[in-house]
């Protein structure tokens, strides 16, 4: 264990410290933006259609500027908290297996007196180690973050993975993915260029294909208002998901359809929605189309208290698959070439 | 329990590498308590063979005995009581000297500290030096004490003294020397210096071609082996049981390595004793394919 935290410690002690200023960043952007919805969110910048007056139109403004200013550095807060852990799961993997049977050092470890499985089985366990305790007071403080900045509900996909536990599990498997991939491979950059691309293809794959089928969707319908009038008319829509929630889609349903619609049914409804809206002359609204055709318009959405649910399933997933890798590694460990 | 003899032994040994043999047909037998030299070309199969031995690899065909014991990846007992120092010496280029020999200290049970720090102090390899730090030849002694102080009962050393100066080559033969004569451990290193194997080995095992060609104390292969030399008369046979390792002509006449089983009489040819580096040599050059003289094994009167 030793020898592979003295192989390691540049590395961990490396992430480290850009964990240290990413909290730092992530903490002091937090605090402001916290700071900056309590008083947009606050009377009497309440209500967002006709509710300001023309005295707090300018400070109302003002507050918005500044939240719209903060969502840019948001994006990047989220870049880093969402490449972190794969990053560091993928550099500690290379470095533990590929880079060591490029430098050879691999023949000097393998010619004394423990097993490659203990060489390797002391990789994972110092390797993972030093994932948890770096990883898991940064995933608490993005967790607080995602909800101090309103950056989105943490259930979207756009937080998800850094608003829990998940990015602890995506480093871990980024970890046990780079060892496999350095043991066929044999070449550090490669098996790191490799890990990002089987890494992003994975996560990506999950989030959206995988993650939205494991969770129950529910349905809620959006009522729609018109306002004012002419050029200047437009549509205020009321209802929806409620806050917290994961819109999976907009749509409309027949008023008859009872529960979750098919995706078949929900596209039917809204292609005849569209042709609807574009025979009719302006003066018709989706609202009058709606009610010619017996639809309604609605938004499918994973409720927010789905959230531990599905942290859990992608959190299992990727260490399930981690296990599997390792034990790969550990089969295929005592087969590599000399 | 039956006391071991020999510490490697293999029959038929092979290592194939995708289309080409690296180390093919080889039967041998190295006794206890020998420095045996593997000698051979670039590609004649030494290092593979070692690495068999220290159970870095597995063999394509053939059986490996090391110690009693089939080397893989899996025998661990085997790998405490066997040093293998490869011809790169990788080591942890970023530790420290120190660390390097904890390193082998916590993965060695029979690691003996003080072997290695007098090893060290007796080459001024300071203890807190970086290894990137190091000279090749230093990284390489660094490398060797950490075989040494491993205390093992087979030190398997591929090209030891490659990268070391004259002096620096003097010391390490003279600690496998020592290391022999103190533990009663057995050596077997590859080498391209014919002077070392003179010098040290009491053992040889020339390899060409992916084959082993000779395998013998040195003793007995300078004992049974002549130089003949006639002048003129360059067609004269040679009398029965006398292999024809490599044979040179010239204007002036013929000149012969050859092997002799029985003593050896016949006035009409000058006979001389060849030094094992000829000896060796000779095999040598008539495993190469540039080889300027006759294949060996090749006979005069059938014999072989």
């Amino acid at each position: 264990m030793w020898v592979v935290w003295r192989q390691q410690r540049s590395i961990v002690i490396a992430f480290a410290l850009l964990a240290v200023v990413v909290s730092a960043w992530a903490l002091i952007m937090g605090l402001h933006e916290h700071t900056l919805w309590r008083e947009y969110l606050s009377a009497p910048c309440k209500g967002e259609f006709g509710g300001l007056t023309a005295s707090n139109v300018k400070f109302c403004e003002g507050l918005q500027f500044s939240v719209s200013n903060s969502g840019k550095l948001n994006e990047v807060v989220i870049g880093i908290g969402v490449a972190f852990a794969p990053l560091f799961g993928l550099i500690l993997g290379v470095n533990a297996v590929a880079h060591e049977i490029e430098q050879k050092t691999n023949r000097l470890a393998w010619t004394q007196s423990g097993s490659r499985a203990r060489w390797l089985m002391n990789k994972y366990l110092a390797s993972v180690a030093s994932l948890v305790v770096i990883l898991a007071p940064l995933c608490w403080l993005f967790s607080w973050w995602v909800g101090a900045s309103h950056v989105g509900a943490r259930i979207e996909p756009r937080v998800f993975a850094i608003s829990g536990f998940v990015e602890i599990t995506c480093g871990i498997f980024c970890f046990a993915l780079a060892v496999v991939v350095g043991l066929f491979v044999r070449r550090p950059g490669w098996s790191l260029a490799m890990g990002v691309v089987l890494f992003a293809a994975i996560f990506l794959g999950f989030a959206t294909q995988v993650l939205p089928s494991l969770a129950s969707p529910s349905v809620a319908v959006l009522q729609s208002t018109q306002l004012g009038m002419g050029s200047s008319s437009g549509f205020y829509s009321s209802g929806g998901a409620p806050s917290g929630s994961w819109t999976l889609s907009n749509g409309y349903e027949p008023k008859t359809e009872k529960g979750v619609p098919s995706t078949s049914l929900m596209n039917r409804s809204t292609n005849e929605m569209y042709k609807c809206e574009d025979a009719v002359t302006p003066q018709r609204s989706p609202t009058i189309c709606a009610k010619q055709l017996g639809l309604t318009d609605i938004q499918l959405y994973i409720p927010g208290n789905q959230f531990w649910t599905l942290q859990f399933f992608e959190g299992g997933f990727y260490l399930i698959v981690a296990a599997l890798l390792a034990a790969l590694s550990l089969f295929a460990v005592r087969r590599v070439k000399v | 329990m039956i006391e071991e003899t020999s510490v490697l032994e293999a029959v038929n040994l092979g290592k194939r590498y995708r289309r080409t043999w690296g180390l093919q047909d080889c039967t041998l037998t190295i006794p206890k308590g020998r420095v045996a030299a593997l000698v051979g070309p670039n590609g004649s199969g030494k290092s593979t063979l070692l690495r068999m031995a220290a159970g870095l690899s597995e063999p394509s065909a053939g059986t490996l005995r090391v110690l009693g014991r089939s080397p893989s990846p899996g025998t661990n007992d085997l790998r405490e009581r066997v040093g293998y120092l490869d011809q790169d010496r990788p080591l942890y280029k970023s530790f420290r000297v120190a660390e390097m020999l904890r390193f082998g200290e916590m993965n060695n049970p029979t690691w003996s500290m003080d072997v290695a720090k007098n090893h060290l102090a007796r080459l001024d390899i300071p203890l807190r030096s970086r290894v990137s730090d190091l000279s090749g030849g230093q990284q390489a002694q660094v490398a060797l004490t950490l075989c040494l102080a491993k205390q093992p009962e087979l030190l398997l050393l591929d090209e030891p003294a490659s990268s070391l100066d004259p002096v620096a080559r003097e010391d390490l033969l003279r600690q496998l020397m020592r290391q022999v004569a103190d533990s009663e451990s057995s050596v077997v290193l590859s080498t391209h210096a014919l002077s070392d194997v003179a010098a040290i080995c009491d053992y040889v095992v020339v390899l060409a071609h992916a084959r082993v060609v000779l395998s013998d104390d040195t003793d007995y292969i300078v004992e049974t082996h002549r130089i003949l030399s006639i002048v003129g008369d360059g067609d004269l046979a040679l009398p029965p049981g006398i292999t024809v390792i490599h044979e040179q002509r010239n204007a002036r006449g013929r000149s012969l390595l050859v092997r002799v089983e029985l003593p050896f009489n016949d006035d009409r040819w000058l006979v001389d004793r060849p030094t094992l580096e000829e000896i060796v040599l000779a095999y040598l050059r008539a495993g190469s394919p540039r080889g300027d003289g006759r294949d060996v094994g090749e006979t005069e009167n059938g014999a072989r």
